[in-house]
């Protein structure tokens, strides 16, 4: 019954099982912990409390910084920046990408032309470069790592959504519909996006997991966020120096942040595996099952022409 | 012939095969069947009897979701599958036993040019083709660089049928099972193919079965028939005797589904009369395809034609005729190279989007494939109202109750309209694409073979259905279609098309029974009748026996 509702609700399959659930409920809980974390610090942000690099003891669960600050406190406070970023980077790069993607690939013509020639400009700088451009010209700050997320990602997943749209133009639904008149936000809005609805989903892991990447490597390098902002990212940065102090000052955040990668490519492995493997068995299926849904077949045995009377 | 040597194994050997789906239910009970060396069996009965569960049994394949509970399958005395001792079929398969699926577009790797899928399956050791070029030939395929660089979405469902086939017996295997391999072909095309399958059976031995619901194409490949109902054998025995006899009523029926070009129905009373104008004009209609960057084929030229309101017009002719792009020119999805449409009189825009809404209304399309013409992520209500949306569609309870209107016309339960295409079957599904072309009003139906992807039984029950629409609404079929049974069945005249060109036009009757143009006789001389098909296995059992 919970499956059901949580597949009603357009929650993938893949996401309600196994490594998928995992993932999902890892992510979910890390983004919790970054939101309500704050209120829950014992000690101030940014006052010594203890000895430099003092080990973990009663009071102070991670130990201190460099600077003798709460580890544990500046753990709690540093994931909403960089999951935040993430998060919303990755947000708006869809609300950007899909529509730029979708308007390729209906529309076609020159502006298909122009779209995938810009992308394939964007896509011959490295990601890196591009966002050191960025923060060179514009400065660090989280807006700036913000576009570095979108602008990095951009023409990858233009391009995707692109491709997919183009498939699902070609379908019979969709040349009916254009038979019929409709108009292009109709047809879009009632053929082409449910169709790439799977496709976007099962990158939007491993997109997600690219931007948190970006952002604490920015971080990371001192390109982003500054001192003595608390980011799981800088934290690692911050305390490589007294590593053989307090190893936990450096390990803590960077643990997070491995979990949180680890939970998003679990995610997106997830929905894409679940989806090559239903494809597969459409495929030895496909004498029999003609007329199901490739991305969501029920399996089923009977001759699907006429099973019912 | 060699399986009546003493001690030779049978071809195939099936025992109390019983396969279950996931929750129990028989799919296929208690099943026996031989197979000789050699031989050629039928397995016929309607969709959902357990055929193509069959099938893939043969190869040791069972769907995802069914299960093996008991029987044993052996192929030249190998076991492919065994309930007691369990079996591994895969070193079999390709080499003993090869299968020919019924959708040879959807089996070939689409990302795999035809050279190298020719190549895939090539054994240079054993004794069939070495090369591509001879697996090519062999199912007379042009071994052209042109044709063998193309992928298999540039091909014709015939050319792609034609060489899922050259795969399969590329090994040489022993056994090959053929899940309708002439579904969706056109009728030369797959005579063709039929006449070289039993050249391959002569020449080779190899032992056929052939999955089939069109017993008249049944008929001309095999020695024996096995009906199967509800995954039970119902009967079996020489095909002459079987569907030329049949002893019950469930035979019976499949014998009846099958219609005969040769015994078109009744002419229907009322025709238009010729005074009034036409509803739809066609004149010298010229469209090309691009092939390649600079090629442009021609798909049709010239083509002159009238349509009569209430009239049913079929437009028959072999696969690469023209006939689909002729339809889709009509519908304003392919931009003619020249020609003129007129609906009662007023030209009619080239492309959809530049035709009033009145047009478009006016004119609607059924496609072939209904899973295919349907989004599968929309349900069935909301796909029939899709025409009575927008500025001057209809309020939401309105529409509501006229696609309970709409699906009552087609005869689905008004219930079925929150489902997904995905739960529905083929027919259904056609159904609800024929709802949803009504919903916009037509005053033309433009069908692209829209019961090729049918089932016979399923295949009369729409035609009825389209019967009845044209009686109560008056609406107009442009019948595209390359089954003459059908036409005899519906059209009232017919135009045959040959290579883009119209070689013949006439009443369906006088068309039928006494064509003038060679390329008519062709096609009817192609498509045999049930009753001729199986004078053609009385004589063949006749001639093995002599």
């Amino acid at each position: 019954m919970r499956r059901t509702t949580l597949r009603r609700i357009g929650v993938p399959r893949s996401l309600t099982r196994g490594w998928g659930l995992a993932g999902a409920l890892t992510l979910v809980a890390l983004l919790a912990l970054a939101v309500a974390g704050p209120l829950l610090a014992p000690h101030p942000l940014d006052e010594p409390v203890a000895d430099v690099g003092q080990l973990p003891g009663p009071g102070l669960w991670l130990g201190a910084d460099q600077l003798g600050r709460d580890v544990f406190s500046r753990t709690l406070h540093g994931g909403l920046t960089t999951l935040g970023v993430s998060v919303g980077g990755t947000l708006a790069l869809y609300l950007v990408g899909v529509p730029l993607g979708v308007v390729a690939g209906y529309r076609g013509g020159w502006v298909d032309a122009v779209t995938v020639r810009a992308a394939d400009v964007l896509l011959a700088l490295p990601g890196l470069l591009l966002a050191l451009l960025l923060v060179a010209g514009l400065g660090g700050s989280g807006g700036v790592l913000l576009l570095c997320v979108v602008l990095t990602q951009l023409p990858a997943l233009t391009r995707l959504v692109r491709t997919a749209t183009l498939e699902a133009g070609s379908r019979a639904f969709v040349e009916a519909a254009r038979a019929r008149g409709e108009s292009a936000v109709r047809v879009v809005g009632f053929d082409v996006l449910p169709t790439i609805r799977p496709v976007i989903l099962a990158d939007a892991g491993l997109r997600l997991r690219s931007s948190v990447i970006v952002v604490a490597g920015l971080n990371f390098l001192g390109l982003g966020l500054h001192p003595p902002t608390a980011d799981w990212g800088l934290m690692i940065s911050e305390n490589r120096d007294i590593i053989g102090l307090n190893p936990w000052a450096a390990l803590a955040p960077g643990a997070l942040l491995a979990l949180f990668t680890v939970a998003a490519n679990a995610v997106g492995d997830e929905s894409a595996a679940t989806r090559t493997a239903t494809r597969t068995a459409a495929r030895t299926a496909a004498g029999t099952a003609a007329g199901t849904d490739p991305t969501d077949a029920a399996p089923t045995d009977a001759d699907p022409r006429e099973a019912r009377p | 012939m060699a399986g009546e040597l003493t001690g030779a194994p049978p071809a195939v050997h099936v025992t109390g095969l019983t396969v279950t789906d996931a929750g129990g239910r028989p799919l296929v009970r208690d099943l026996h069947l031989t197979v000789p060396a050699g031989g050629a069996l039928g397995v016929v009965g309607e969709s959902g009897s357990g055929k193509t569960t069959t099938a893939l049994a043969l190869l040791g394949h069972l769907n995802a979701g069914t299960r093996l509970a008991a029987g044993r399958v052996t192929v030249a005395g190998r076991p492919v599958l065994d309930a007691a001792a369990g079996a591994d079929p895969r070193p079999l398969r390709g080499r003993v036993i090869s299968y020919v699926p019924q959708n040879p577009g959807r089996s070939l790797n689409p990302s795999m040019r035809v050279r190298d899928l020719a190549r895939s399956l090539l054994d240079p050791a054993g004794d069939g083709p070495a090369t591509a070029d001879e697996l090519l030939e062999s199912v007379r395929l042009p071994a052209t660089r042109a044709f063998q660089r193309r992928y298999p979405h540039q091909l014709s469902g015939g050319q792609q049928q034609r060489l899922a086939i050259g795969m399969a017996l590329a090994a040489r295997p022993a056994v090959v099972v053929l899940d309708e391999p002439t579904t969706g072909l056109d009728v030369i095309t797959a005579a063709g193919l039929l006449a070289q399958l039993r050249r391959l059976r002569e020449e080779r031995g190899t032992t056929l079965v052939h999955i089939g619901h069109d017993l008249a194409v049944v008929a001309r490949l095999v020695d024996d028939v096995a009906v199967l109902k509800e995954g039970r054998l119902l009967e079996s025995g020489p095909v002459a005797a079987v569907l030329g006899a049949p002893a019950r009523p469930a035979t019976r029926a499949l014998v009846d589904a099958v219609l005969d070009p040769a015994r078109p129905a009744a002419p229907r009373a009322k025709a238009a009369p010729a005074t009034a104008p036409p509803l739809l004009q066609v004149n010298g209609l010229t469209a090309h395809h691009r092939s390649g960057r600079r090629e442009r084929v021609v798909a049709a030229e010239g083509i002159d034609l009238t349509l009569a309101a209430g009239e049913c017009l079929a437009l028959v002719g072999e696969s690469g005729s023209g006939k689909t792009t002729v339809l889709r020119a009509l519908a304003g999805l392919h931009r003619p190279t020249a020609g003129a449409v007129t609906l009662e009189g007023v030209p009619l825009a080239a492309a959809a989007r530049h035709r009033d809404p009145a047009q478009l209304r006016a004119i609607q399309l059924v496609f072939q494939n209904p899973a295919q013409a349907l989004n599968p992520y929309q349900r069935v209500g909301d796909a029939v109202a899709r025409p009575l949306r927008g500025p001057a569609g209809l309020p939401p309870r309105e529409r509501a109750r006229r696609v309970a209107a709409l699906l009552d016309q087609v005869h689905l339960e008004p219930a079925l309209a929150t489902r997904l295409p995905g739960e529905l079957s083929g027919g259904q599904q056609q159904r609800v694409a024929l709802a949803r072309a009504l919903a916009a009003g037509p005053r033309v139906l433009l069908c692209d073979e829209i019961t090729s992807a049918l089932d016979v039984s399923v295949q009369a029950a729409v035609l009825a259905l389209l019967d009845e629409l044209r009686a109560t609404t008056g609406v107009s079929l442009l019948f595209v279609t390359h089954d003459l049974g059908v036409v005899g069945r519906i059209a009232d005249r017919v135009a045959v098309l040959e290579r883009g060109l119209i070689v013949e036009t006439g009443p369906t009757a006088a068309v039928l029974t006494a064509p003038r143009d060679d390329h008519t006789r062709r096609l009817l001389a192609a498509a045999p009748g049930l009753g001729d098909a199986l004078a053609e296995a009385a004589a063949r059992a006749e001639g093995s026996r002599a």
